[in-house]
């Protein structure tokens, strides 16, 4: 089993090293950076960098992950134990903006896994639209994240709830979504920007009531991290939604 | 024959000047033969010109009036013309201060851009290795806390906990074979990295440095319009800072 491909032998001038969350790797060469194995070789999504390495006869590609503008890459680089987003998995992906960062997620999931991507600003959605085109696996939804009902026949049960919608009621919308598609045992990732939640309180504070409130909700954090060097003030945290009870040994 | 030769002269490679190596910046600008015509130009010119004043001292009449002596005066030993003001308009020093703005303002977004472009590719792996944040862990019990062993939690060696770009897994770390590598392929890539790490530090500076100017020189034309009421100056502006003026607001109907 080989795990790093690339190397320098024959011309090539790129590494690539597995990353501990399955479809996420790290190219080093020129570059210095968080990749994907790109689902549609030959593509960029949104003007992103593109490495091809040869390994043996066939060709594979990566797309460079900038963790600059995705929290979900800040939040890899930064150490989260858990992104629950496994090849295979299905993934709700709320306030997916154009799409930068889902479709890096529709890349991890690859083409046995599938993302619903919602999101209410028709002018970003029009991008969302015209990338799900090209990627099977990504499934568009222009809706209001605060109205599940509205789109409850276009998703199935889900086994993650990415939410980065940076809105003051992020975690009612996160419970409600839940509700609905989120299988008991699934899990939640989001990302939360202090600013946007209360510009007065001190970030830690805020971090620790949007907690409180997904508590509430049953939605129980398992880790939360802070996105330090790629973002200030912005914390992740993955959790599990209605956990099945623990048996007393544990 | 000459015309061979100037045939065979366009084939050959034109070696321009070198600038100043990196690690000779201390040192100041290298003098290109250019620099040096101008220099010499310039030195000549000094000379013939003290030797015509040295000339004319000699030949002075005391009794000759000149305009040029009331149009001038000696300060410390040194002539000196008596200044006349240059003579501008308001309009024509707003525009002009528009301008710096607008020249400043262009050369920080094209500063930007090339910023977000290497970013792009350089992730600052080794610096977010270092730099600091906060990893949180929830637990249901005190006992569960007392236990908690981080390696453990994240399925992985110990030795790995430093490098929280990459803690890779047990399992994946007992099977990873190490890559061929090439040496000296491998000693080029890296410092061909380091070298964009460096222009992008650099740039990031520029960029700093652009949007401080820029904020001094909006303050600036803000203070220059007559129409605001006058402002308090809360801080004067440093090397890294705009100064911060208060204005009184003033409710636009
Ligand atoms: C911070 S951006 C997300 C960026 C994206 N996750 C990325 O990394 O590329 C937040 C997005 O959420 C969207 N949004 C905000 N409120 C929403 C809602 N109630 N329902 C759906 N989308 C929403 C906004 O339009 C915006 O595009």
């Amino acid at each position: 089993m080989y795990l790093f491909i690339g190397g320098f032998k024959g011309g090539k001038n790129v590494i690539i090293e597995p990353h501990r969350h399955e479809g996420v790797f790290i190219a080093r060469g020129k570059e210095d950076a968080l990749v994907t194995l790109n689902m549609v070789p030959g593509e960029a999504v949104y003007g992103e960098k593109r490495i091809s390495v040869e390994d043996g006869e066939n060709k594979i590609e990566y797309r460079v992950w900038n963790p600059f503008r995705s929290k979900l890459a800040a939040a890899i680089l930064g150490g989260v134990d858990q992104i629950y987003m496994s090849p295979g998995s299905k993934v709700l992906y709320l306030g997916a903006a154009s799409g930068t960062t889902v479709s890096h997620v529709s890349d991890v999931v690859g083409p046995e896994g599938l993302v619903y991507a919602v999101e209410f600003s028709h002018r970003s959605g029009r991008d969302l639209l015209n990338m799900a085109k090209k990627r099977t696996n990504i499934i568009p939804i222009i809706e209001d994240a605060r109205h599940p009902h509205k789109y409850r026949m276009l998703v199935g049960m889900v086994d993650t709830v990415f939410a980065d919608v940076a809105q003051p009621d992020q975690a009612r919308i996160v419970a409600l979504n839940s509700q609905y598609f989120l299988k008991n045992g699934g899990h939640f990732v989001i990302s939360i920007k202090a600013s946007c939640i209360d510009s007065t309180a001190q970030p830690e504070a805020v971090f620790a009531s949007e907690v409180k409130k997904l508590q509430a909700d049953k939605l129980k954090p398992q880790e939360q991290i802070t996105l330090e060097p790629y973002e200030r003030d912005h914390a992740v945290v993955v959790g599990v939604y209605r956990p099945p009870p623990k048996s007393k040994g544990g | 024959m000459s015309s061979w030769k100037k045939v065979s002269k366009t084939n050959q490679h034109v070696h321009r000047e070198r600038h100043q190596p990196e690690s000779r910046v201390h040192l100041g600008l290298l003098e290109k033969k250019k620099d040096y015509r101008q220099r010499a130009i310039d030195y000549h010119e000094k000379q013939r010109t003290l030797k015509l004043l040295k000339r004319r001292a000699l030949d002075r009449n005391p009794d000759e009036f000149y305009f040029h002596m009331i149009n001038s005066h000696v300060e410390d030993g040194e002539h000196k013309e008596l200044e006349k003001d240059d003579e501008h308009t308001p309009d024509q020093i707003r525009l002009m201060q528009s301008q710096d703005i607008r020249y400043v303002t262009t050369k920080r977004t094209i500063e930007a851009r090339k910023i977000n472009r290497l970013q792009s590719q350089l992730h600052l792996l080794e610096a977010a290795n270092q730099s600091k944040n906060t990893h949180v862990f929830f637990v249901d019990t005190k006992k569960e806390a007392k236990q908690f062993d981080v390696a453990k939690q994240l399925d992985t060696h110990p030795a790995m906990l430093k490098r929280r770009i990459n803690r890779l897994r047990t399992a994946t770390l007992k099977n990873m074979s190490l890559p061929e590598m090439d040496e000296a392929a491998l000693e080029k890539l890296t410092a061909e990295r380091d070298k964009a790490y460096i222009e992008l530090e650099k740039r990031i500076d520029r960029e700093k440095e652009l949007r401080v100017i820029q904020q001094k020189l909006e303050i600036k034309r803000h203070l220059l319009n007559k129409k605001e009421s006058k402002p308090e100056r809360i801080k004067p502006s440093t090397k890294n800072t705009p100064p911060i003026y208060r204005w009184k607001y003033e409710r636009k109907r």
